[in-house]
């Protein structure tokens, strides 16, 4: 009777080390993945798409669109290199939508620019 | 016997002859204006013609004035002989005869030109006027008179004797008469020259007592003088026969004091002439007019007032309200067509709006029965001013507010908006044309519908936006506000359909007068822009009169950064703006869009963040790691519905290898926590009691497992 004693109290002893706090998490990454390449190709295409619409005057057109596209890559850039991949994800359906749209408003604008007309 | 008695009587009447010779002078004598011819051979002053004179004397050369008038004429020629005598030798010869006779008179009155006339010895009254250059216009021609010498007066009728050539009408005419034609009475007392078609228009009654009068429905109503066995049909006819407004049935003649109805109609109808009354000298005859007839007949109405012509109308079946009022030359252009009363015979009052049924909206009109009375009021107007009642409501638009002449309007459909404020003199300086306010009546029901008169005049478009105005609508154009930071009582005047709410930090917070022309900007610079303690990134906006609620929020810093007019909302009157203040409650900002930095910092706290910013952003926007903070062992924690997940970032390698690969991702809604070294010991302290612990138990449990297994 007193061995089962001893092993239930030593086992207890060993859950509480198992449920103590462990060490410090992982160091974390992608703060400034907007200055790092990007791997993922859809991140890339997107971000090909933005930038030709910079090109043809996304800013001027369509301001505060292509400012919040173009917060958006970044923010899509960040949590890729951060391995949030479920939130970028979420993240680049949206910025895409924001891409086709913002193409549409500068198509609308600039049709002489739209290279898809052609 | 019988021949002495003859002789006896023929005696006696040559004696009473003499005597009435020598009483008056016979025809033989000689009298005033007789001309005697004295002959004598060889004296040239006696053989010429010596008149007798006014005095009835002649005057002889060497002798003098010789009365011979009255004397005849061998009479007068001893006296002329014996005159002569005393002159004259040889007398033998003297021859004295009457060369003719002459009739000196005086003609005066109505005559052209009165005075002394000598005529013929048997002229008569007829050549006297002949000769006084006949009587003028307005004599009257059987009053005449003579005056003989001896004083005595004569009157006669010299119309008779025209009319009848009786020369018997006429007095005989002695030298020196005096002929006197009067004047008519009919002429009056004031000398105007007269023609004859007037005077006998006027009458010729000059006889008061007995001339006719006859007045009224006639056409020459005058005086006229009696003719005895003259009928009334007569002196009707005298008077020019009735008119046609006459009533032929109720000619009324007065002979003296006794009243008679003669009934012409039936008098024609019949030609009875035991209904011709007697016409007495002096009657007055009056023919009455036709509706004076019935003036208060069974089948009279009466229309007084604002009428052409009021009276008693005789009405018959069938007769309508319109009828009689056109009877009675329809009302005048001072009469209230509106407040038409008819008075009923039975007391009771019905007003009739004849406008309103010319309109075609009055129903009908109102039976008029005999002894009812129509009164025709006069409109209370004057030539500046006219009756606003005139004009029905139905046809009618009111204009109100701030235009140079606001007032009610007669309007026609084929008016628009634009032909009513013009005539309504147009908008003062002070309307506010982008809130035109119409207010459409539809039955019993009234819609209120906005215009923005500015923005069409600026920008036009099409007319059909322009709303349709109809008779019975309101107009109302708005006043600008005055100064609304001046005087707020001024807002009550301002209404909240065309105002702006502008709260928080702005220079003028108020009420603003605003319209769709108007934008974000302007309303804000209205408001003297944000105050230096605004928190521009935040502005609210909210969005009043939509259907549900909605509010959003304008970064006029992000504006300000792209320029991007989709940044700034579209806003409309009615809406709420709130520019908050930087200090604001953390409550204000929801936890999805900032970051909560914990721990070892100078100002822990919510920080808004945003993609562009980093976490170094975020240290030094909460000032930066304090001196105890474990700047190795920054921990910043990313969460997420699917995969939140903690990193350190070790701030010191970072600083010392400027590896951005290091920098962590932060985003808004993470948490950032700083640990100092307390908490680094306590972790050191907890981590060595449960390694101890972990030792133990596993040595216990090896210690229970070798004891059993020995056992």
């Amino acid at each position: 009777m007193h061995k089962f004693v001893v092993i239930f109290v030593s086992c207890l002893g060993l859950s509480g080390c198992f449920f103590s706090e462990g060490p410090w998490p992982s160091e974390g990454a992608g703060g400034f993945a907007e200055y790092l390449p990007i791997q993922d190709k859809q991140l890339q295409d997107l971000s090909d798409r933005l930038d030709a619409l910079r090109q043809r005057g996304a800013p001027k057109y369509d301001a505060a669109a292509y400012a919040d596209a173009s917060l958006l890559l970044t923010r899509c850039r960040r949590e890729m290199a951060a391995g949030l991949t479920a939130d970028a994800s979420a993240d680049i359906a949206r910025l895409e939508r924001q891409i086709d749209a913002l193409e549409a408003a500068v198509r609308r604008k600039r049709p002489d620019t739209d290279r898809t007309l052609s | 016997m019988k021949i002495v008695a003859t002789l006896l009587a023929l005696a006696l009447f040559l004696a009473l002859a003499v005597v009435r010779a020598g009483a008056q002078p016979s025809d033989g004598a000689l009298r005033i204006g007789d001309v005697l011819t004295i002959g004598l051979p060889g004296e040239a002053a006696l053989n010429k013609d010596f008149p007798v004179d006014r005095k009835g004397a002649i005057t002889l050369p060497e002798a003098g004035a010789l009365r011979v008038a009255g004397h005849s004429l061998d009479a007068a020629t001893v006296m002329i002989r014996d005159a002569l005598a005393h002159a004259y030798r040889d007398l033998d010869k003297l021859s004295v005869t009457l060369k003719e006779r002459r009739l000196p008179l005086t003609v005066l009155g109505y005559v052209k030109n009165p005075g002394d006339v000598v005529l013929a010895g048997d002229a008569n009254v007829q050549t006297a006027l002949v000769a006084a250059g006949g009587v003028s216009q307005g004599a009257q021609l059987d009053r005449m008179t003579v005056t003989h010498a001896d004083g005595k007066r004569e009157q006669f009728d010299y119309k008779k004797y025209l009319d009848t050539g009786d020369a018997n009408a006429l007095p005989r005419l002695a030298p020196l008469d005096v002929i006197f034609v009067p004047a008519s009475p009919l002429t009056g007392n004031v000398q105007i020259d007269f023609d004859g078609r007037t005077l006998a228009a006027t009458g010729d009654g000059g006889e008061e007592r007995s001339a006719i009068r006859i007045f009224g429905e006639v056409n020459t109503p005058a005086t006229f003088a009696y003719r005895k066995g003259a009928s009334v049909i007569d002196m009707i006819m005298r008077a020019g026969g009735v008119t046609r407004y006459s009533a032929p049935e109720q000619i009324r003649i007065l002979n003296k004091t006794k009243p008679v109805i003669f009934n012409l109609q039936a008098y024609l109808d019949t030609g009875d002439t035991a209904l011709l009354p007697d016409v007495e000298p002096g009657a007055t005859i009056y023919v009455p007019k036709s509706v004076e007839e019935i003036r208060s007949g069974k089948l009279t109405v009466y229309v007084m007032g604002e009428v052409a012509k009021p009276g008693a109308f005789e009405t018959r079946d069938g007769a309508s309200f319109i009828d009689i009022l056109a009877n009675a030359g329809g009302p005048t252009r001072y009469a209230d067509t509106r407040q038409i009363h008819i008075i009923h015979g039975d007391g009771k009052i019905t007003n009739v709006d004849l406008v309103k049924y010319a309109d075609g909206s009055g129903g009908q009109l109102p039976s008029v029965k005999p002894g009812d009375a129509i009164f025709v009021p006069e409109k209370n107007e004057s030539a500046d001013q006219p009756s606003w009642l005139k004009i029905a409501p139905t046809r009618a638009v009111q204009v109100l507010g701030a235009l140079y002449k606001p007032g009610r309007y007669e309007w026609s459909d084929e008016m628009s908006l634009f032909d009513l404020l013009s005539n309504a003199g147009g908008p003062t300086a002070h309307a506010d044309i982008s809130h035109i306010q119409i207010l459409r009546k539809d039955g019993d029901k009234a819609a209120p519908v906005l215009f923005d008169l500015d923005t069409f005049l600026k920008g036009g478009g099409s007319l059909q936006n322009v709303p349709k105005i109809h008779a019975g609508y309101v107009v109302m154009v708005p006043e600008l506000p005055q100064d609304t930071a001046d005087n707020k009582a001024q807002w009550m005047r301002q209404g909240p359909e065309r105002s702006i709410y502008v709260m928080g930090q702005v220079g003028i917070p108020g009420r603003y007068a605003f319209n769709t022309g108007l934008g974000f900007l302007d309303i804000l610079t209205a408001a003297n822009g944000p105050t230096a303690g605004a928190d521009v990134r935040n502005i609210r906006v909210a969005h009043r009169g939509e259907k549900g609620s909605r509010v959003s929020r304008v970064n006029l810093s992000a504006y300000f950064a792209t320029g991007d007019e989709k940044l700034l909302p579209k806003v409309r009157p009615g809406d709420v703006i709130f520019v908050p203040d930087q200090s604001k409650n953390y409550l204000d900002e929801p936890p999805s869009e900032v970051v909560r930095v914990l721990g070892a910092v100078g100002k822990p706290g919510r920080y808004p963040y945003s993609d562009e910013m980093s976490i170094l952003d975020l240290l030094a926007e909460a000032g930066g790691p304090t001196a105890d903070a474990l700047q190795d062992r920054i921990i910043v924690v990313n969460l997420s519905s699917t995969q939140s997940q903690a990193h350190v970032f070790d701030l010191l390698a970072f600083a010392k290898t400027g590896d951005i690969r290091r920098v962590p991702v932060v985003r808004a809604g993470d948490v950032v926590y700083i640990p100092n070294h307390g908490q680094d010991e306590w972790q050191q302290i907890t981590g060595a009691i449960g390694n101890m612990v972990s030792a133990a138990s596993l040595a216990g449990i090896a210690a229970s497992l070798s004891h059993s297994s020995g056992h």
